[in-house]
């Protein structure tokens, strides 16, 4: 009989991801707590189901590795090693290569080089040397009172056979673990529906004489339909926790290869988002968790002679506000120093000189790609990937990112993101003949503007006064091809938005409403368009486009 | 037709558990599977279990524990019960035995070794009726 072991290994991998993370929680743990005997048993579980899984499964490298982890993990467990910082590092480093290991198992990439080095690093740790040959093969099974005669094993060896474990497709599978309460939560709400639907049935037939009963169904139908289309929605979302776990070990690892003291502040973990959104932040996440211990905190000298404590603080928060979501990184160090990321872009031709910069919108700068404050090249910084990159994914997210920074005292990253990219807060407005649909993230307030408050400059280009504040105006009918239906300012409206930290107005002739949107990819159904980042159809069958703000300063200027 | 033998298989990891729900219900087995030995418990004590399969390291209770536990209880006292592991010891496997454990197969399996081996615990366990 032959088992097709490939529809096993999606799983395999998806179960492999979660121990390594105990893995190394574990590890991590074990630093602060040496002692307890639960969390070294927690960890020796991960590396016991790696192992025997991955054996069962055919992945034989990857069970004869975590076995000699597993090794040094039991006698760690049996008081008879002790979890020293040396072992404790050592175990980081095997699970480490054991990640990339599983990683090569799927065929994305070549297995690591220094297993080997890593073998007998573990190896070294057992008095007395080796502790035994890896996975041990004996006979397949023993039956009890048997004489504990080996039972024959059929033809086939015990050891996996490479033809019978074919390498599982690369790429990571798109599965989603949801909590048996949300399924509940939405099988109730099918109930529910089906009820709401046989009282319309019912409604309708009576209608004639109880036109009353016919309104009273459609209501209860349109709530439940809505309360249904919410908790769909909330499938997609994850906690925020499985993606916060990792920063520790990037912090931890990133501080002591420069030499500083850091403690990691997570709060916020059960903060859930959209599977997708979680998956594209873990990066940009990184990234700034880098930066904050490379570029925000001194060092522990420097602090000192300011005052602080050696060890710096680096705070990651994630909180709901709104419909959005909030994750913030925030340091303890010195700041940012406006003045000179001012003199930088200067210097890089990034700015005019003649561009007065609020120190919010100075900050910005350093987010814009070939910027970097670093005085000297550290490796993290050498990595070729600066803030730029941070702010791609979380514009391509339909996110926004600000910064806040106060001298001597830190600064702070705040990335804002919607709960979901497939469904989006909007604010409707009609464009000549058309609906446009602007993200309300991004929207500040609308306004009919008097004549008074219009600046002309150069008889071209034209601002808008708000509250003192001039603000450049986008003539959204030009750039949507509506040229001939222009309108002037004053004849419609104009709706204030802000794009890293600078103001627009945008010209539009009304406001047709605040909803929430599906989003439909233009891509996929046509192809892209700068200025719009999707489209969707509204409730009266009639198709708008989603407007990107980012995409449409770039069009404007 | 006689009714299929119904074999309960307990281990924490998903995959193993479909492995061997896979390997033998292919050959006539009713597969029963549970996580943790808690679960296993509470179902031996409500369902006919013809056989047990048992991982040995679970988070809670471990499978000698389970299979002590399962002695006591009317449906399973007398059922045979592997262990399935990666655990090679002799100490271990004579731990195993005097908890009342049947056989002891190891990991990786085969599924051929494990329908062998259930095939024969579950032919002794008849001839003993």
């Amino acid at each position: 009989m032959k088992i097709d072991l490939a529809e096993f290994h999606a799983a395999f991998f998806e179960e492999a991801a979660e121990h390594l993370v105990a893995l190394e929680d574990g590890l991590l743990q074990l630093e602060s707590q040496p002692e307890s005997p639960e969390l070294i048993n927690a960890i020796f579980r991960a590396a016991h189901s790696i192992k025997g899984t991955g054996a069962a499964l055919g992945f034989a490298d990857v069970a004869s590795f975590t076995h000699h982890m597993e090794t040094v993990l039991d006698r760690m467990r049996q008081h008879e090693l002790a979890p020293t910082c040396q072992r404790v590092e050592l175990l980081l480093r095997a699970t480490d290569a054991l990640s990339l290991l599983i990683e090569a198992a799927k065929g994305g990439s070549p297995p690591p080089t220094e297993c080997d080095a890593l073998v007998d690093a573990l190896q070294r740790q057992l008095p007395g040397g080796a502790g035994g040959a890896a996975t041990p093969q004996s006979e397949a099974f023993t039956i009890f009172d048997d004489e504990e005669r080996p039972g024959a094993p059929p033809a086939a060896p015990a050891a996996p056979d490479a033809e019978a474990a074919p390498r599982a497709p690369s790429g990571h599978c798109d599965t989603i673990r949801v909590p048996v309460a949300k399924i509940e939560d939405l099988m109730n709400l099918v109930g529910e529906l089906v009820i709401a639907n046989s009282m319309v049935q019912q409604a309708f037939a009576s209608a004639a004489h109880a036109p009353h009963l016919m309104q009273e169904a459609l209501v209860g139908m349109d709530l439940t339909t809505r309360q249904l289309q919410e908790r769909v929605m909330a499938v997609r979302l994850v906690p925020l926790a499985n993606l916060f776990r990792r920063f520790h070990r990037v912090a931890r690892d990133l501080a002591a290869s420069l030499g500083k003291n850091v403690v990691l502040e997570v709060t916020g973990e059960e903060t859930e988002l959209d599977k997708q959104v979680i998956e594209e932040m873990g990066d940009p996440l990184t990234h700034l968790i880098r930066n904050a211990v490379d570029h925000g905190l001194e060092t522990p000298e420097a602090r000192l002679a300011a005052g602080k404590p050696a060890e710096g603080r680096v705070q990651l928060r994630a909180y709901y506000e709104g419909g959005n979501v909030v994750i913030e990184v925030s340091d303890d160090g010195h700041g940012i120093d406006a003045q000179r990321v001012r003199d930088k872009a200067l210097a890089k031709g990034l700015i005019d000189p003649a561009d007065q910069l609020t120190d919010e919108q100075a900050y910005q700068l350093i987010l814009l790609p070939g910027f970097s404050t670093a005085k000297a090249i550290t490796d993290v910084s050498g990595r070729g990937v600066g803030l730029d990159v941070v702010k791609r994914n979380v514009e391509a997210l339909g996110g926004t990112i600000a910064i806040s920074s106060e001298p001597g005292r830190g600064s702070c990253f705040r990335v804002r993101l919607p709960l979901t990219t497939a469904i989006l807060d909007g604010l409707a407005v009609r464009i000549a003949d058309d609906v446009y649909v602007l993200p309300l993230l991004s929207v500040i307030e609308s306004l009919r503007p008097e004549r008074k408050h219009m600046v002309e400059i150069n008889g071209q280009q034209q601002l808008i006064m708000v509250r003192g504040e001039p603000l450049p105006l986008i003539y959204t009918h030009r750039l949507f091809g509506a040229a001939a239906k222009a309108i002037e300012p004053c004849d419609g409206l104009v709706v204030i938005v802000e794009h890293q930290a600078r103001k627009y107005g945008l010209v539009v002739d009304e406001l047709v409403g605040q909803l929430q949107v599906v989003m439909k990819s233009l891509e996929t159904n046509y192809k892209r368009v700068e200025g719009l980042s999707g489209a969707t159809i509204l409730g009266d069958g009639r198709i708008a486009m989603i407007v990107d703000i980012a995409g449409l300063v770039r069009l404007a200027f | 037709m006689p009714s299929p033998l119904r074999i309960l298989a307990v281990d924490d990891s998903p995959s193993i558990r479909r492995l061997i729900a896979q390997s033998l219900s292919a050959h006539g087995f009713e597969v029963l599977a549970c996580e943790s030995a808690e679960a296993a418990l509470e179902l031996a004590g409500r369902e006919h279990i013809d056989a047990v399969v048992t991982d040995l390291n679970m988070p809670g209770l471990d499978g000698m524990a389970l299979t002590r536990q399962l002695r006591t209880l009317r449906n399973t006292a007398r059922c045979p019960i592997l262990i399935l592991t990666t655990d090679n010891s002799a100490a271990r496997k004579q731990e195993a035995k005097q908890a009342g454990a049947s056989g002891w197969i190891l990991k990786p399996f085969q599924a051929e070794t494990l329908l062998l081996a259930i095939g024969r615990v579950c032919q002794r366990a008849e001839a003993g009726r």
